[in-house]
């Protein structure tokens, strides 16, 4: 069913890109289809609202450049999302893998004591910038799955096609990744309460 | 048990973490800034081809300007002739043993005198000019006149000092040069019935 829903989407796009009599109207209707797609995809990349917007930015005037070849696209949401993704991995190239250190330790003094409810776990920032310090950590194909399934607009069959892997690859990097984060958050966590 | 619970917390925290991991919502107005963007781009794509246009427009209108001042300055570099002296039938020149100056002299007297012969030395004095500058296009030797062919039939009748004497005007003594003085005396022209007045 949500194969069936995916190709429909494919083929509704695909209607659309090809009714656009110019390659500005082709990418105008992109922009208004995927551009908060997009922007999420940077966003899991770059952590930052600014560069975010310029990356999206990026993305779509490098589509403008395609000119009559946009309407060959079979599937413009995940040529989208592809180019989206390497503009972004361009711009963090040259931020090195993070690693658990002091400042980490430092947001998790802010964290609240054992026994705090969840709610009150997540009311802060702290746990999440936390989270994104392991994150990058993580090794780099596993950290990319990760990021990529945070976007909503994604399903495994897209971010398959993304990173040029199988679907069952997505799904098991999904789970070393779960638990790789789930082991540090423990340790982290553990050694904060004693 | 209690380590299952840990568990299970910790796996919905990381859920719940995760899930806002990349739900963040871009700054208001994203999308028509990107929009303003890829059709500025979208028209600077277009307007090279205008650009070239208006390029190659203006190296032409600026070579026709070239062009047209070169001409204008051939053009000027021409003879700026009197219209009414190339194009009226020209009489054929008697060639005169007066210098230059001494035409000049005999084209600067009074208009009051009629003579033919004056007439003549005035010709005389507008082909020498003529003579000076270059043309491109000489006159088309035409038929002498009636009167023309007169003079040219009193002229070559006529001694060389009495044709002197009337192209002169009459002047003071006291002007004359020493040269002139030794000039003698011409009795004044006798009447004939083709001369020409």
């Amino acid at each position: 069913m949500a194969g069936q829903v995916m190709v429909g989407e494919v083929i509704l796009e695909n209607i659309k890109a090809s009714k656009a009599e110019t390659p500005l109207e082709a990418v105008e209707a992109l922009v208004a289809q995927h551009t908060l797609m997009v922007f999420r995809i940077a966003y899991s990349v770059l952590r930052n609202h600014h560069d975010a917007e310029d990356a999206v930015q990026e993305c779509f005037l490098r589509v403008l450049k395609y000119g009559k070849d946009l309407q060959q696209v079979r599937n413009p949401k995940t040529w989208l999302a592809r180019i989206i993704w390497t503009a972004a991995l361009d711009r963090r190239s040259s931020r090195n893998t993070v690693s658990v250190d002091d400042e980490t330790r430092e947001l998790l003094e802010h964290l609240p004591d054992r026994g705090a409810s969840l709610d009150e776990l997540l009311a802060g920032k702290e746990l999440q910038q936390v989270l994104e310090k392991l994150i990058g950590s993580l090794p780099e194909e596993l950290r990319h799955t990760l990021q990529l399934s945070t976007v909503q607009e994604l399903n495994s069959v897209e971010i398959a096609g993304m990173l040029n892997i199988p679907e069952n690859s997505v799904r098991t990097r999904l789970m070393r990744a779960r638990k790789l984060l789930k082991e540090k958050l423990s340790s982290l966590l553990e050694a904060k309460h004693g | 048990m209690a380590e299952q619970d840990n568990e299970k917390q910790l796996d919905q925290l990381l859920d719940s973490l995760l899930s806002r991991y990349s739900d963040a919502q871009p700054r208001p107005g994203l999308e028509t800034r990107i929009l303003a963007t890829v059709r500025a781009q979208a028209g600077e794509q277009k307007s090279p081809g205008w650009q070239q246009i208006w390029v190659w427009a203006g190296a032409a209108a600026a070579i026709a300007i070239v062009a047209a001042l070169m001409m204008m300055n051939h053009s000027a570099r021409k003879v700026p002739g009197s219209p009414t002296i190339a194009n009226t039938p020209q009489p054929s020149v008697i060639p005169l043993k007066n210098p230059p100056a001494e035409h000049q002299r005999i084209a600067e007297e009074p208009p009051e005198r009629k003579h033919s012969p004056s007439r003549q030395a005035q010709r005389v004095v507008v082909s020498a000019v003529r003579e000076e500058v270059r043309r491109d296009v000489f006159p088309t030797p035409a038929p002498p006149s009636d009167q023309e062919r007169l003079l040219l039939g009193y002229l070559a009748g006529a001694p060389q000092q009495e044709i002197i004497a009337q192209s002169r005007p009459d002047r003071p003594a006291a002007e004359e040069t020493p040269e002139e003085q030794l000039v003698p005396e011409i009795q004044p022209v006798i009447q004939r019935s083709n001369s020409t007045r």
